[in-house]
């Protein structure tokens, strides 16, 4: 049930702490694996786990419609691109605020939309955006952050939803901190004594990209065929206090 | 120029912190004395001084600081 061997499955954002760790993950399962990122150099570090390699920039719709023509229909893809700015709201202007939720929401379905509009999902394939437990709890400095993750959560049960008819799944993977990436970006914010204290709130302690990569492996599987329009919470037990 | 930028990095602090009373920063104040002052607070200081002075203040130098004065002056 949890075979994804041969699968076509995309990876946006490939290049990040997260992102990478699913296409290893994906690569390790032997799905055809399909890597997308701004940066050709970065694509390039990762290119022995991607069978495709593709520069897109989700930011800038110009040459979309290329990127997209050029492959083949997926069974599958994880949208794993995102921004965090650790700023407390006082200071996070409305043009900070705005960018957050372009690049964590607005362009990401966007880029989703002209998937389906070309026709290049197959029926039954699942689509797993990355959220974050900070749009489940309130989380001091991440206002804008906080609000682009609740934001995908709405936009997942809606596409569910709407995609059901085709068998598409839609669903979010919502990790808690993890240290690499975005999360060795907070630590960089907070001294040792914070950040400690705020490991010290996880039952199950600090986890890893690989602890995300394999929630979202279960959820591009047959093994979670049934599920759709979920968030499926991955954090050490941390919001459960 | 370097006064003027203080004097903007004092004015839009106080305008960030919540509970900073009117008129009470100074370059002399110590700031962790205050009992306004958290790690809310820090993180404010460290976005603020981000954004008047371009440069990020490392955590490990801000560690250091006592006064706003003592901030200003790693611009």
């Amino acid at each position: 049930m949890s075979d994804i061997s041969g699968k076509r499955l995309a990876v946006f954002g490939a290049t990040g702490a997260i992102g990478s760790a699913i296409l290893s993950e994906l690569h390790a399962a032997r799905a055809h694996t399909l890597a997308f990122a701004r940066s050709s150099e970065k694509l390039a570090a990762i290119a022995p786990f991607a069978a495709e390699s593709h520069v897109v920039d989700l930011q800038n719709s110009e040459g979309w419609d290329d990127v997209v023509g050029a492959i083949d229909p997926l069974d599958g893809l994880v949208i794993a691109t995102g921004m965090l700015e650790v700023l407390p709201f006082s200071v996070t202007t409305p043009e900070k605020f705005a960018e957050t939720l372009l690049i964590n929401v607005v362009a990401p379905a966007a880029f989703l939309r002209c998937l389906l509009r070309a026709k290049k999902l197959n029926p039954g394939a699942s689509v797993v955006f990355i959220g974050s437990i900070s749009g489940l709890r309130g989380t001091p400095g991440h206002a804008a952050y906080a609000a682009s993750k609740s934001a995908l959560t709405g936009l997942v049960r809606t596409l569910a939803l709407e995609l059901a008819s085709r068998k598409v799944r839609v669903n979010t993977v919502s990790p808690g901190l993890v240290d690499e990436g975005m999360g060795a970006a907070f630590r960089s914010h907070v001294t040792q004594e914070q950040f400690a204290a705020y490991v010290g709130g996880y039952p199950l302690g600090a986890g890893s990209t690989a602890d995300v990569a394999g929630a979202v492996s279960f959820l591009l599987s047959p093994a979670s065929r049934w599920i759709t329009g979920h968030d499926l919470v991955v954090d050490g037990g941390a919001t459960l206090r | 120029m370097t006064s003027s930028l203080h004097a903007a990095f004092l004015k839009e602090l106080e305008a960030s912190l919540a509970d900073c009373p009117a008129g009470s920063l100074t370059m002399e104040l110590r700031f962790r004395d205050q009992p306004w002052w958290d790690s809310l607070a820090s993180l404010t200081l460290l976005a603020v001084f981000d954004s008047i002075f371009g440069k990020l203040l490392p955590v490990e130098e801000f560690m250091k600081c006592e006064t706003i004065g003592e901030v200003c002056r790693r611009s």
